[in-house]
């Protein structure tokens, strides 16, 4: 560190003023004269100078040649000579070089004004937190005010230079000079892009108080026009909330006004009470694809809106919702988007060990689901459920019983059909495993898992039924052990079936640690399924499903390697597999590889990484490409560097917009971030959290 | 082959009365806990009667994009479930450190089945639940070898 050492304070903050001098004359008009090596302690501060001159009726000090100031707060500056009145704390100093420790910066000034307790002025100044003998970057200004204690300084003519270069001009700034959260502009980023023409950003935060704050950031896009975003957060003993607005008034492009608005309010008025509401509004369906800035805001579909009103008891809760979702893809219509719940009341109620060592349950929802030109319609639904865990070391062992009644009542039913429906429906399930263990060589042991699970259901006639929440839950591991087929009570699926499976784990002995599993799975089914989700699907007829396997492997602390295959032995065809392959030393030393295959849905491949190249220079990269259409998905790369006072970014992206149209957006972001100046992160670091998987922005 | 039936009451004697902190109550990870804790013969009680507490530090759970169809829209979700925990003995010098475990589970989007996608969610997190609730006994067991 070049920083002059903080310096130690012996003498007590008694409000006394000490000289130590190798020659002292004491004149008897009150003045003092002190040459030699002179040392002045005054509460929590240290002179030295060649000589000072100290009046005592004014308490005035007088400094000459080679004088040093040193403040507890960490301030420190060298000047050829200067002069204080200590009561007041004011005065002058010329020809300053000035330190200040908890910014790591410092400074030259053609003068320093002590201006009250905690208070300076410097003229023709100079700011840098870069070392001595750098200059990659400087900050000059006719005048700067800082005030240690708010914790802020000012700035009037302010000029930035890096590498020499004029970069920025501003007639004033207002900027932090310690770690608290301050008001000031935050690193601005500068990019170009197809979708945005040049695309300046320059963030403002606003720290309004402990508990509140803000930021404006006014966005220049080229080809459309002046967006203004805006963020505000507020925090307080029962209420938390967060509001962003981006607002961009008549588009160029698109030829007319563009928001997005999002928010998530949450209200606790008591530990069991709580509203909670959340929700993002777009002016319309392109708005993501246009300024969204990553594949993950680009390749959403819904945007859910929703108010919840809940309240938590031992053991039951209660909760109110409304809840409604904006489709953000023209290509989903009419009968594909989904319903509004307006409103959703839901209770669920567990007792464990009510009574003999049986768990409880009760679940009972009444909804109302709106939708245009649509069969709507409210929906009772009431599940009681009784179950029976019981459990050793070495096994468990878990009866369950559910009986659902669900009623319907219906408008805008075809003519002939029934506006009341009602259907009854029990459900019964055994659970039940056993736990082996064996040592194995180096302190480890292996599991062996058997695990059964026999469920059965009767059937019910559904094809009246209309569906309004309810989906098929993907076949997955998970789901050899669920009572359930569907995610919504709209459907019941008849049942009479048989899984078996076994896990399978290495575990270091003295850790805990799994290093390995490995699991497999497979339902008999005794049983057709005759249910369906929609009329025109096929009942499922073969004896059994396919073939579910997992495995995990972690051989150190660095590597993680994943995969899942699922396969059919009826078709002799695999339906799904995946592989993912991570080494992660840090969050700037990362390699993600992965691959996905989904029978006719999906195939690709995700290899992205982000790896120092030198102790200055960093790489970053994601490339994510789709092999069942041959095309990138998103192409990444960036280089940062990074130097003791400053950074800089450049990304350059190239992602799909528009599968249909097969559209791309190309980019190149670039930012640069003077250490010292900003204090939040920015976009790039979000984009690149977003893209690698375990990277960390560092600023 | 070697394997035997797990043996009982593998949890170390130290922990022979905890409490849990750190989520409430009426968490489900709180309720799934204490359920293993006991059948592992460990006495759940309140803090001022125990031996050890065992304490959970961090808890976060969220979803992420996982992969993006040809048609440049959402095709997977991943949710996951972050969980750091350490054990300290209350009166003892007993200490397990804190340990983090990860936990990811995912699901195919269905664009026509959104409303379905909160109650998949839901079912997930409860999978992962209890699969950690598995892995911390593992970790908690592996204390008393």
């Amino acid at each position: 560190d070049y920083l002059p050492p903080a310096p130690e304070i012996s003498h007590a903050d008694d409000g006394r003023l000490r000289f130590e001098a190798d020659r002292a004359f004491l004149d008897r008009d009150g003045i003092s004269r002190l040459e030699g090596n002179v040392e002045v302690f005054e509460g929590t501060r240290i002179f030295t100078a060649d000589r000072f001159e100290y009046e005592h009726a004014r308490n005035y000090l007088e400094a000459m040649g080679n004088v040093t100031f040193d403040d507890k707060a960490g301030l420190s500056f060298e000047s050829s000579a200067g002069h204080l009145y200590l009561d007041s704390e004011e005065g002058r100093f010329k020809e300053v070089e000035y330190f200040f420790r908890p910014r790591h910066a410092r400074g030259k000034a053609s003068a320093i004004e002590p201006r009250g307790p905690d208070r300076f002025r410097l003229s023709d100044a100079s700011y840098t937190t870069c070392d001595p003998g750098r200059q990659d970057w400087q900050l000059t200004a006719s005048r700067v005010d800082l005030n240690q204690d708010s914790g802020r300084g000012t700035a009037r003519n302010v000029l930035l230079r890096f590498h020499r270069v004029p970069l920025l001009y501003t007639p004033w700034i207002n900027f932090p000079i310690d770690d608290r959260r301050q008001t000031g502009l935050l690193l601005p980023s500068i990019g170009n892009a197809d979708s945005t023409g040049l695309d300046v950003e320059i963030p403002y935060y606003f720290n309004l108080a402990p508990n509140r704050d803000a930021i404006l950031a006014p966005r220049y896009l080229g080809r459309r026009g002046i967006m203004l975003g805006s963020q505000y957060r507020h925090m307080s003993g029962s209420s938390v909330g967060r509001f962003d607005l981006e607002y961009l008034q008549d588009d160029e492009v698109y030829g007319d006004d563009r928001s997005w608005f999002t928010w998530d309010q949450e209200w606790r008025p008591t530990s069991r009470l709580r509203l909670h509401t959340r929700g993002t509004d777009v002016s319309d369906a392109d708005y993501l694809s246009d300024f969204g800035s990553s594949l993950d805001d680009t390749s959403t579909t819904h945007l859910e809106r929703r108010a919840d009103l809940s309240y938590q008891a031992s053991n039951w809760n209660l909760l109110a919702r409304v809840e409604d979702y904006q489709t953000v893809d023209d290509n989903i219509v009419g009968p594909d988007r989904p319903y509004k719940r307006l409103p959703q009341l839901l209770y669920r109620g567990d007792w464990p060990r009510a009574t003999h060592g049986i768990d409880l349950g009760m679940r009972a929802e009444w909804v109302s689901f709106d939708r245009r030109d649509s069969v709507t319609g409210q929906r009772t639904d009431i599940m009681p459920e009784a179950s029976l865990p019981l459990q050793g070391a070495a096994w468990f062992l878990t009866p369950r019983v559910r009986y659902r009644l669900t009623h319907y009542d219906l408008e805008g039913q075809p003519s002939g059909a029934d506006s009341q429906l009602q259907r009854d429906v029990p459900i019964a399930s055994v659970d039940g495993g056993l736990f082996f263990d064996r040592p194995l060589q180096g302190d480890r042991f292996q599991t062996l898992e058997p695990r059964v699970f026999y469920r059965y259901t009767p059937y019910r006639d559904q094809d009246d039924i209309p569906r309004f929440d309810t989906s098929e839950y993907g076949f997955s591991f998970d789901q050899l052990f669920r009572d359930e087929s569907f995610s919504g009570p709209d459907r019941v699926a008849n049942a009479n079936q048989l899984t078996t499976a076994l896990t399978s784990r290495v575990v270091d002995a003295s850790s805990g640690t799994e290093r390995f599993r490995v699991s497999l799975g497979q339902i008999q089914y005794f049983d057709d399924q005759r249910v369906r989700l929609r009329p025109e699907d096929t009942p499922r007829t073969q004896d059994s499903s396919s073939i579910v396997a997992e495995a995990a492997w972690r051989p150190d602390r660095y590597w993680n390697v994943r995969g899942t295959t699922q396969w059919d032995p009826h078709r002799e065809q695999t339906e799904r597999r995946t592989a993912q392959l991570q080494y992660r030393q840090d969050g700037n030393r990362v390699a993600n590889l992965g691959y996905r295959f989904q029978e006719d849905r999906l195939e690709q491949t995700d290899l992205s990484f982000a790896w120092p190249l030198s102790k200055r220079w960093d790489a970053v990269g994601r490339w994510a490409y789709s092999l069942e259409d041959h095309r990138d998905l998103e192409i990444l790369a960036g280089l940062e560097y990074n130097s003791c006072c400053w950074g800089a970014r450049v990304v350059a992206r190239r992602y799909l917009t528009d599968g249909v149209q097969g559209e791309y957006n190309e980019g190149i972001y670039f930012q640069l971030i003077l250490k010292g100046l900003g204090s939040l992160g920015t976009g790039l670091g979000e984009l690149l959290s977003e893209g690698i998987l375990g990277y960390e922005d560092d600023y | 082959c070697g394997f035997q039936l797990r043996g009982a009451g593998e949890l170390p004697p130290e922990m022979a009365r905890t409490a849990i902190s750190g989520i409430s109550e009426q968490d489900a990870l709180a309720r799934d806990l204490a359920q293993s804790l006991r059948a592992n013969g460990v006495r759940v009680v309140e803090r001022d009667e125990a031996d050890a507490l065992l304490r959970i530090t961090r808890m976060d759970t969220g979803r992420r994009t996982l992969s993006v169809g040809g048609d440049a829209r959402v095709s997977e979700y991943e949710v996951y479930l972050t969980i750091g925990f350490q054990v300290e003995g209350l009166g003892s010098e007993f200490e397990i450190p804190t340990q983090t475990l990860t936990l990811t589970r995912d699901y195919l989007f269905d664009p026509a089945g959104v409303l379905g996608r909160s109650e998949q969610e839901r079912v997930l997190r409860e999978s992962m639940r209890r699969d950690a609730v598995q892995l911390i006994l593992l970790r908690l067991q592996s204390a008393a070898r």
